[in-house]
């Protein structure tokens, strides 16, 4: 089907942040496989304790966030997707602090996630309305088809840039600082004085927030469409 | 001037979107100090819904941000 020049014009590499993400769902599943073990041995009639207690906490949580914001037909067969996608998305966001490029720095990884919600959206969109009047409000007027694509590009480049952007200004921050420290001493001993507060926001700060924003925004675009 | 002096000036007018952003989340801001200044009793839900608009807003700024960032990094290299 290809001829030998397009072949080789492909260039694959792995990349490294895809490599991250593997890591972070291998840790991930292991962790719940562990939990699971757990809750299934725990006694209902006794209070939770450790592992168990944390993750009902959780799994409450997010299951009264989405009782507030969707409509009742879709909290119990939904939230198990969106535990999973904040769960993940805020690993992977705050990951950057330990060492890793933070996965959601790379556009295919965000781009994927907002493909699962796209699809989501499309299929809910066309379980409401039946086969003929989808595809015609899908159609007509020409411009619909933009506006069922715009939350395709919003939503994953919305994640991406945040993220992409609080990486590359602390890259600038420890260029500037040891340049400025150079100056004086041939460490750089202004880095670590000034970087922590601007971890805490771009990392910590703008993650937990880009990670609820994902969430919801992503759970009201799929009851918007099927209501 | 050279190419990249041409697009640093770019880099720098695409980070203009950052304008329209700030007033606009300044006046999110107002408005829920208002808005609890006169119910103060929902505090956290406000300070929730004010947090989720601001970083809503501040999307367009970070488009803009992601082209300066284009720009620079990735735009010297296409042009050789």
């Amino acid at each position: 089907m290809f001829s030998p020049t397009v072949l080789s014009a492909i260039h694959i590499e792995l990349q490294v942040e895809l490599v991250f993400s593997l890591i972070i769902i291998a840790a991930l599943s292991l962790f719940f496989i562990f939990a699971g073990k757990k809750v299934m041995a725990a006694n209902p009639l006794e209070k939770p304790k450790g592992i168990v207690l944390v993750c009902e906490t959780g799994i409450e949580m997010i299951y009264n966030y989405m009782k507030s914001i969707m409509p009742s037909q879709f909290e119990k067969s939904y939230y198990p997707y969106f535990s999973m996608l904040f769960l993940y998305l805020i690993v992977a966001n705050l990951s950057g602090l330990i060492g890793f490029d933070a996965p959601t720095s790379n556009f295919s990884i965000t781009l994927a996630i907002t493909l699962i919600t796209f699809v989501l959206i499309q299929f809910n969109a066309w379980k409401k309305k039946g086969t003929f009047h989808y595809i015609k409000e899908l159609v007509w007027p020409p411009t619909n088809i933009l506006g069922a694509v715009s939350p395709l590009i919003s939503l994953s480049m919305r994640l991406f840039g945040n993220i992409l952007s609080g990486t590359i200004l602390m890259g600038l921050v420890y260029q500037f600082t040891g340049w400025l420290s150079g100056m004086i001493l041939p460490v750089n001993f202004l880095g670590p004085i000034l970087a922590p507060v601007l971890h805490a926001y771009f990392d910590v700060f703008a993650g937990c927030i880009q990670t609820l924003v994902f969430v919801t925004l992503s759970s009201i675009l799929i009851a918007i469409e099927a209501e | 001037m050279t190419d990249y002096g041409l697009i640093a000036i770019a880099a720098g007018i695409a980070v203009c979107a950052g304008l329209g952003t700030g007033i606009g989340e300044g006046i999110a801001a107002s408005k829920a100090v208002e808005a609890v200044g006169r119910n103060p009793e929902a505090e956290g839900k406000i300070r929730t819904m004010m947090i989720l608009g601001i970083a809503l807003s501040e999307t367009v700024a970070i488009y803009g941000l992601l082209i300066s960032f284009l720009l620079m990094f990735v735009f010297p290299g296409m042009i050789g």
